[in-house]
């Protein structure tokens, strides 16, 4: 199977067993208690407030012709394209319309900046930076896959049964519709940093794999507990 | 040092993938971790992992263990300084003594229960003088080889692991096998790393000595570098022994070797060629380097073994008594968030590329644990005080 296709087959389980599981929903279908849509707005904001940070190092290793493509990306992230809106700034007015204090909002940046330097400070399994970057380019796009899937539907329950102003849930209206772009770049993107970097495609299918070997979604948005709780 | 109180957490983290082998599968880490808190606030952790296939030991039976036998011990004793000195065992021998031994028909030894206490005492008592493990343990090496481990399952995800492990530039692997249907595992495994990764082969005692000798010679021609504990512990040292004498790969020592009496039983009867010493199995610190030091005396050869979802406690204390060995042929464990969901360490300390993995130079074991994250994973949490009182 091409890397692209085995790559996106990936996402595919991976977005359907978040879809599936029992705390989404519940989210989803309004039987969730407040904390625990305040506790998925935490989990969303802690895995994408340093996005930027992720999106600059790819850039740092993309191939020539994608680099345009992730610059681009990683200025929108930062709300320094002709949009001009921070995406660090829509989670914090997340945080700030569902009731998050000073210092909640702040506890939740320090868990986004702890995990930031617990990526950082991880022992390299890998011999060099090009099988990592395969790795964090892999994730990434599952993310901007699976948000232009779902962000939507995240917005809706968060709108609907936690009462959350539209003008809060920007960062989910925006990832539903420019991630539909972000998700086909993001594809080709991942095929030609593989083509680049002449890494054999039984390489690739294993960091994949090992990318992949816990469901990336629920584990940053609830926890890896629940990924045990769920039998994902 | 005096200490007030003693907490004990039964944990239970998931594994990124399930581990297998002839004795079990587990999905999760069912440590048990001790944090002791001196009166002077200062706090160390330890680590054991009870497993009745090994020890007799249950997470129950370990923790009514330190419960009643340990920590009362622990309370009512006032620890000197730890002092380096040209022989670590001489600084350490007086924490072994002050945790008393207590025999049980189901059990072996409670060697788990001591191991979480011992490394927790060891712990504490260097952090308090902001002094290193590795000032007791002087590290002969500065860095260190790991080994991965597949575990029992099909040929496909033994493939599969195969081709992680040699991404991941291991050299060293060890494969469970529990039939002789395993040896098919192994040769795919060969096949894969090729001829330059040093493979060896656990049986968790899977077999009788007749089989036992027949796989070994089945396997021969994969150039295994030894053969673990192929057959069951209460076969005794007689079985392993005729094991050793008809293969021709080197036999290891594991489930067979809980004590000091079982190393000394083994050396006598020249049942081995490698002795696996793992800390919670053989009681902490202290017991393990004595077991090393009759081993190394024999002319017997080591391995630094692990328990499967040991957190970042076991694996720092590992890590620095291995470096502080002679003779250690295979490094096991510090596997990390490689096989947990999460880890205990702020700073995570699981081994790179290539298995390779430098010494820890902080206070005490050398790790800073993170105390929500034990608190999220704990299933059972006793809090004991001074007067002994109960606080679950």
């Amino acid at each position: 199977m091409k890397l692209r296709s085995l790559v996106e087959s990936e996402y595919g389980r991976q977005a359907e067993a978040l879809a599936s599981c029992s705390l989404f929903q519940a989210l989803e279908q309004g039987r969730a208690v407040p904390e625990d849509y305040d506790l998925f707005i935490r989990g969303i904001c802690r895995s994408h407030l340093k996005s930027p940070h992720i999106l600059a190092f790819l850039f740092a290793l993309a191939p020539p012709d994608e680099s345009e493509k992730l610059k681009r990306n990683m200025l929108e992230e930062m709300g320094l394209d002709e949009v001009g809106v921070s995406h660090p700034a829509l989670l914090l007015r997340l945080m700030k319309a569902a009731g998050f204090d000073e210092k909640r909002r702040a506890q939740v940046e320090r868990e986004a900046a702890e995990e930031l330097r617990s990526i950082i400070s991880q022992p390299m399994l890998f011999g060099t930076l090009k099988e990592l970057g395969l790795s964090v380019l892999m994730e990434t796009v599952a993310f901007e896959w699976m948000l232009s899937h779902m962000a939507s539907r995240m917005a809706c329950a968060l709108s609907d049964y936690r009462r959350m102003p539209r003008h809060s849930l920007e960062w989910f209206y925006h990832h539903s519709e420019v991630d539909l772009r972000h998700r086909e770049e993001g594809l080709g993107a991942v095929a030609a940093y593989a083509h680049l970097y002449e890494i054999p495609a039984e390489d690739a299918a294993t960091i994949l794999e090992i990318t992949f070997r816990e469901n990336v979604f629920i584990k940053r948005y609830f926890g890896a507990r629940v990924i045990q709780d769920e039998g994902v | 040092m005096r200490f007030k109180s003693c907490t004990v957490y039964a944990l239970n983290i998931p594994f990124t993938e399930a581990f297998a082998h002839s004795a079990g599968s587990r999905a999760a880490s069912d440590s048990i971790i001790v944090k002791l808190e001196a009166r002077d606030g200062t706090v160390g952790y330890g680590e054991g992992v009870a497993r009745p296939y090994v020890t007799g030991e249950t997470v129950e039976t370990s923790i009514n263990h330190i419960r009643k036998v340990l920590w009362p011990a622990v309370s009512s004793s006032d620890y000197a300084d730890l002092v380096p000195g040209a022989d670590p065992l001489h600084a350490l021998t007086g924490i072994d003594e002050s945790l008393p031994e207590e025999k049980s028909d189901d059990v072996i030894a409670f060697n788990a229960a001591r191991s979480c206490v011992e490394i927790a005492l060891i712990d504490s008592l260097l952090r308090r003088r902001k002094m290193s493990l590795a000032e007791i343990l002087p590290p002969r090496r500065t860095s260190l080889t790991y080994g991965a481990v597949i575990s029992s399952g099909s040929l496909e995800s033994s493939t599969s692991r195969a081709r992680q492990l040699k991404l991941f530039g291991i050299q060293e692997v060890k494969i469970k096998i529990e039939d002789r249907e395993g040896i098919a595992r192994v040769l795919a495994v060969r096949e894969t790393l090729g001829p330059r990764a040093r493979l060896r082969v656990d049986a968790n005692g899977a077999f009788n000595k007749e089989d036992a000798v027949k796989v070994a010679k089945e396997m021969a021609p994969l150039d295994i570098a030894a053969f673990e504990q192929p057959t069951p512990r209460k076969d005794g040292c007689d079985a392993l022994r005729e094991v050793r004498r008809q293969s021709p790969v080197p036999v290891m020592a594991d489930e067979s070797l809980v004590t000091i009496d079982d190393a000394r039983a083994l050396i006598e009867s020249e049942a081995c060629d490698y002795f696996n010493l793992r800390l919670s199995k053989c009681g902490g610190i202290t017991r393990t380097l004595r077991i090393a030091r009759e081993a190394v005396d024999a002319g017997i050869y080591l391995q630094l073994g692990s328990q499967v979802g040991e957190t970042a406690i076991l694996s720092a204390a590992g890590r620095h008594l291995v470096a502080h060995l002679e003779r250690v042929e295979f490094v096991e464990g510090s596997y990390g968030k490689l096989l947990l969901a999460e880890d205990l360490s702020r700073d995570p300390i699981h081994f790179a590329y290539g298995g390779q993995a430098r010494t820890l130079r902080g206070a005490g074991l050398g790790i800073e644990v993170r105390e929500e994250v034990l608190e999220r994973y704990a299933v059972k949490k006793i809090h004991l005080r001074e007067d002994d009182t109960v606080h679950a």
